[in-house]
């Protein structure tokens, strides 16, 4: 693992991708500051941006985008109250209360410590159980393949989106969507209705940045903007009480985000708010708890729970090409505008490369914890900007990425009609998540599924892996269909008269 | 009596709705074309799209029942954050979460926006990114932020500055008019 270390060091630790790595940085905290948006948006608006760099520089810089844009919403949360997405609202409840009483400066120092602890012990996860994986799912056949998939899918239409049958049907429409084009098979057209202009089929990159960029900031955009006063910010270094008791939350959220972090649809922003629960029902049964008042450990957990599990999600992307949530399958459409496929060879054919990867989230960890905490007030300073002032800056930007990929005109209209898309699904109730995973997931639906019928008619009965995906998709459907039920049951018990 | 009274279902679900069904419905007439006029070797992606139309045909209306509509409004993500939330009560002041405005401002705002944009697509092939960027900004900070003139006029110049010298540094192209 040293070898794989000092050989990734090597190819990160330049001059150029130390700057990009900065650069990221720095635009990741900008939008994870910006209201509303979160790192999901910052990597959707941003990675056809480092499409232009060679694959590594490219990885490092998006690496740095991710974590400046899970930290930015932190900030803001403890500076002014504003939870710019759900997995920064431990960082309020707790955070908010110590700036009050002067210690905003300590209470952004132990986030960004417990987020640097955990990405650092979450890389060296990847490194020890990447290969690993990997190297079993060399022996995957299509099948296989085949039953994780609809495994990967079926989790995370059931765990993000609250009905089954909603995130099912948003998949199977991301599946639809993918196949759009000509038919890799007989050329014919298919899904196009004639027409040349669909015939190229739509582009990861386009639908990606309308879904995730130009939805949530029109999501944005129509909500009211908040008066928030920041308060100074104190002492930056916390004290030795606050270090020592965040310490073993941080250890606990570390070890629980990423290891729950690997499972699809078990995402960052779930393992946080699960992190603060348990640690808040831990202080109570000591009777130490001072939650909601300002408590540490209601800070270090949840954000330790947050980039643990953010890692361990690389985890499943990197050796097994499957996405765990919205955030990886974005990450996942950028390695394969790089040319890369994700799956077992990346730890066997292109291990020097992966462990580029892997040190570049190590290097922006670092850069993050040395960048961002002197420049806490100027982030402070932007998140009091009303978004009707940023946010069209930044809808330029979406649709500038959108054209970049294959610079064509037809593509920005395609991320433009995404953004309304997904602006109408949220009014629906609709999930998005689901949608990308069968976008992005389709085309390897539909390859190994051709496979395994031309391998055997009956392969669902002879593969017992396939088997095991299938059950666990099966039970996954069966419980989100019981707990939708349990739940209508409970609210129309309450609405009745007693 | 409304749709929203009587099944407890707003317009835009039942459009969405519908409108997914109706791309399920595609996907089942494509599948059928390509198996009857389609070459040999597509008749089995005609099967995989037409079986995942009927799917999701199945799924569209499944998705209307009231225990999965009721349930559509409370994934994990946001079950947890209210538990938190709830918990929380004790707390002297809660987090301040974005409401939206009313619905009124909210589709006058999102109707200049789209319009805009749209605006903004139709003269990039024409004028170019840096004019056409201009120009949207500022029309953008008086029709829809409504800021001073001048303000608006200098955060434009600034905004298309930055915007273009980011992209320039990282080596990418811009698109360039046809007029300019």
């Amino acid at each position: 693992m040293l070898e794989q270390l000092l050989a990734g060091l090597s190819e990160i630790l330049t001059v150029e991708r130390m700057l990009f790595a900065l650069l990221g940085c720095f635009l990741g905290t900008f939008f994870g500051v910006l209201p509303g948006l979160g790192p999901v948006t910052a990597i959707a608006v941003l990675f056809p941006i480092t499409t232009h760099l060679d694959p590594l520089s490219g990885i490092v810089m998006l690496a740095a985008i991710y974590y400046g844009g899970m930290y930015g919403g932190s900030t803001t949360a403890v500076l002014v109250n504003i939870p710019g997405e759900v997995a920064s609202l431990p960082a309020a409840l707790e955070g908010y209360p110590m700036t009050r009483r002067g210690r905003a400066g300590a209470a952004l120092a132990v986030a960004a410590i417990s987020s640097f602890t955990a990405g650092i012990i979450g890389s060296l996860g990847v490194m020890i159980l990447g290969p690993s994986l990997a190297h079993m799912a060399l022996a995957f056949g299509p099948p296989e393949r085949l039953g994780l998939v609809i495994f990967a899918l079926t989790a995370v239409a059931g765990l993000i989106s609250g009905s089954m049958f909603k995130g099912l049907a948003m998949a199977v429409l991301g599946i639809l969507l993918s196949v759009v084009g000509y038919d890799m098979i007989s050329g014919d057209q298919v899904m196009t209705g004639g027409t040349w202009t669909l015939a190229q089929g739509f582009a990861i990159v386009p639908v990606m940045i309308g879904l995730f960029g130009i939805g949530e900031i029109l999501k944005t955009l129509i909500t009211k903007g908040q008066d928030a006063t920041p308060a100074p910010l104190g002492k930056l270094m916390p004290t030795k009480g606050e270090l020592k008791a965040s310490a073993a939350p941080t250890a606990r959220g570390t070890g629980q985000g990423f290891f729950l972090g690997l499972i699809p649809g078990m995402l960052p922003s779930v393992m946080a708010l699960l992190s603060y629960s348990w640690e808040r029902q831990r202080a109570e049964k000591k009777g130490s708890s001072k939650f909601g008042n300002g408590d540490i450990r209601g800070i270090a957990g949840p954000e330790a729970a947050n980039n643990g599990a953010a890692m361990g999600g690389f985890v499943p992307l990197l050796s097994l090409g499957i996405p765990t949530g919205p955030s990886m399958a974005l990450v996942l459409a950028a390695l394969m505008v790089y040319g890369l496929t994700p799956g077992p060879t990346m730890f066997t054919e292109n291990s020097t490369f992966t462990s580029g990867i892997v040190v570049s989230f190590l290097v922006a960890n670092v850069i993050l914890l040395v960048l961002n905490l002197p420049l806490v007030p100027m982030w402070a300073r932007l998140a009091r900007v009303p978004f009707h002032v940023m946010g069209p800056v930044v809808l330029m930007l979406c649709l500038v990425g959108a054209y970049l990929d294959r610079n064509s005109m037809f593509d920005i209209v395609v991320c433009l009609g995404a953004g309304l898309v997904a602006l109408l699904f949220h009014k629906a109730s609709l999930p998005l998540a689901p949608l990308v995973m069968g976008f992005i997931l389709g085309p390897m639906l539909q390859e190994t599924l051709r496979q395994s019928v031309s391998m055997s008619s009956t392969f669902y009965v002879e593969r017992p892996i396939f088997m095991v995906f299938a059950g666990v998709a099966v039970l996954t459907i069966g419980w989100s269909i019981w707990r939708a039920q349990r739940q209508a049951s409970a609210v129309r018990r309450e609405s009745e008269p007693v | 009596m409304t749709l929203k009274q009587k099944w407890g279902l707003s317009w835009g679900e039942l459009v969405v709705t519908i409108l997914i069904a109706g791309g399920g419905l595609y996907a089942i007439a494509d599948g059928y074309r390509l198996l009857t006029w389609g070459t040999p070797a597509a008749s089995w992606t005609a099967t995989y799209i037409a079986s995942a139309g009927v799917i999701l045909v199945l799924l569209a209306v499944a998705s209307l029942l009231p225990f999965s509509r009721r349930a559509a409004s409370t994934s994990i993500t946001s079950k947890v954050a209210d538990d938190v939330l709830d918990d929380a009560g004790t707390s002297s002041q809660e987090p301040v979460l974005d409401e939206e405005v009313p619905p009124r401002v909210a589709r006058s705002l999102l109707v200049r926006t789209t319009a805009l944009l749209t605006g903004w697509v139709l003269m990039l092939p024409l004028i170019g990114y840096i004019a056409a960027t201009a120009l949207f900004l500022i029309a953008y900070g008086i029709l829809v932020s409504r800021r001073r003139v001048v303000t608006t006029l200098v955060f434009a110049a600034i905004a298309t500055a930055a915007s273009t010298g980011i992209f320039l540094a990282v080596g990418i192209r811009l698109p360039m008019g046809s007029i300019f």
